[in-house]
């Protein structure tokens, strides 16, 4: 196993814009599932879902996070080297989303600005990435992590439409020599990526006309084959057997104990899942945070978006900041990282288009 | 084990005559992978059993399911 390490850097805030839309997840899933509905919720622990209106974006999302984050931890875009955005659904194909981010938020036109397209476990790629650029340039990177996965999940899906969800993050890393040294770990067996993507769309498989019907499956589900296809089983696997160990070996390497870490951030899953992963890890409950209850599985953005809903109170509460963050799916990947929240970085939850 | 049976049944919502420890994985259309996650947790709530994250996906039968209740 390989642990990448990174010192002299810090987070100095992160924001999460939900988008427009906080659906209750079993009114949402009753045609779906009947009367099934209720163990459905019960099982995933998923009671609402935050999803986008049609045309916005994930980028729209990030970049009203990124203003935010900027006017509270007072940040002007000059001091900006880099944008990078990690995300699956771009505004468009082609360019990426972080020129336009740049542009959108005035930073310079000097800066580097690209994509990373990971799905769940992007948060780790994204931070990685982002506190090596911190170091490289000695300036402030902006990173946005958020998916409009709406847009490719069909609403007659039993297995994606309960859980996944949209939105946008931003999280400035800063330059700190006096920060503690992070260190991350990254798995991947590309073997598998078909348990979890789009089929059609790529250049693999241009849309032909007939992809934009909705065909039906064993299970019940409809779906065209723009849509994500989850092997649910497959998939759940893959965090149960390989996630937990992979973590449980990440922990070991770097001789952390479950007692040692302070909070453990899991990708919001499901929260059986990641309760489950707690269990595995022996983490007590207590220190497990969680957003997949109130917000749904918006993909990679999950990590972000639950340290930006529970990282205040915890911190106000005088609990430590020494935790552990991880993110897997599509690839199939897994991230993990154990880094240093500060108790007085900026961290907060906004509404898109609320006047903020 | 009749009541076992009779309590997935309910779960899944199909005719109990149609289950048994036999039944396996996918061979009725209810039994999905988001039913599995279900069964788990229904039967941990019932029975007050744990089953680790990590053997719920080698879980193939309804009789595999049995023996965390029947063990206790």
């Amino acid at each position: 196993m390989d642990v990448l390490k990174v010192s002299g850097v810090k987070i100095r805030g992160i924001v999460a814009c939900l988008p427009e839309n906080i659906l209750d997840n079993k009114a949402e899933c009753s045609e779906l599932f009947g009367e099934g509905v209720n163990t459905l919720i019960k099982a995933t622990g998923i009671n609402a879902r935050c999803i986008a209106n049609i045309g916005t974006s994930s980028l729209d999302l990030g970049v009203a996070a990124a203003k935010k984050l900027m006017i509270e931890t007072g940040t002007s875009p000059e001091e900006i080297g880099a944008v990078i955005c990690v995300t699956f659904t771009p505004e468009y194909l082609m360019p990426a989303d972080a020129p336009a981010a740049q542009a959108r938020l005035g930073i310079p036109n000097h800066s580097m600005a690209f994509d990373i397209n990971m799905a769940c476990s992007g948060y780790g790629y994204g931070l990685y990435v982002a506190a090596a650029l911190t170091r490289a340039l000695n300036k402030k990177v902006l990173l946005l992590d958020g998916d409009v996965q709406s847009a490719y999940v069909s609403r007659h899906d039993k297995a994606t439409f309960p859980v996944m969800a949209d939105i946008g993050t931003a999280t400035m890393i800063e330059p700190d020599n006096t920060s503690d040294e992070w260190r991350f770990s990254f798995y991947t067996d590309g073997s598998r990526r078909e348990a979890l993507f789009i089929p059609a769309g790529g250049t693999k498989r241009p849309v032909q006309q007939n992809d934009l019907d909705y065909k039906e499956y064993e299970d019940g589900s409809k779906r065209r084959d723009i849509d994500i296809y989850m092997d649910g089983f497959e998939v759940f696997k893959f965090v149960a057997q390989d996630v937990s160990k992979f973590i449980a070996r990440f922990m070991e390497e770097i001789k952390l104990s479950s007692e040692s870490i302070n909070a453990f951030v899991p990708h919001q899953a499901n929260i059986y899942m990641i309760e489950q992963l707690a269990k595995k890890l022996k983490f007590k409950s207590d220190i497990v945070w969680k957003s997949g209850n109130e917000f749904g599985n918006p993909a990679s953005g999950s990590v972000p978006l639950t340290i930006a809903k529970n990282a205040a109170e915890w911190f106000e509460q005088g609990k430590g900041g020494n935790i552990l963050i991880s993110g897997f799916g599509g690839g199939l990947s897994i991230s993990v990282a154990n880094i240093k929240l500060l108790s007085n970085g900026f961290y907060s939850i906004i509404h898109y288009g609320k006047g903020e | 084990m009749d009541k076992f049976l009779k309590f997935l049944a309910e779960i899944m919502e199909v005719n109990v005559e149609n289950l048994s420890l036999q039944t396996e994985y996918q061979s009725i259309p209810q039994w999905d992978s988001l039913m599995h996650l279900r069964i788990v947790a229904e039967i941990e709530e019932k029975y007050g059993v744990e089953i680790p994250i990590d053997e719920v996906p080698d879980i193939k039968t309804l009789g595999d399911f049995y023996k965390y209740i029947s063990n206790e």
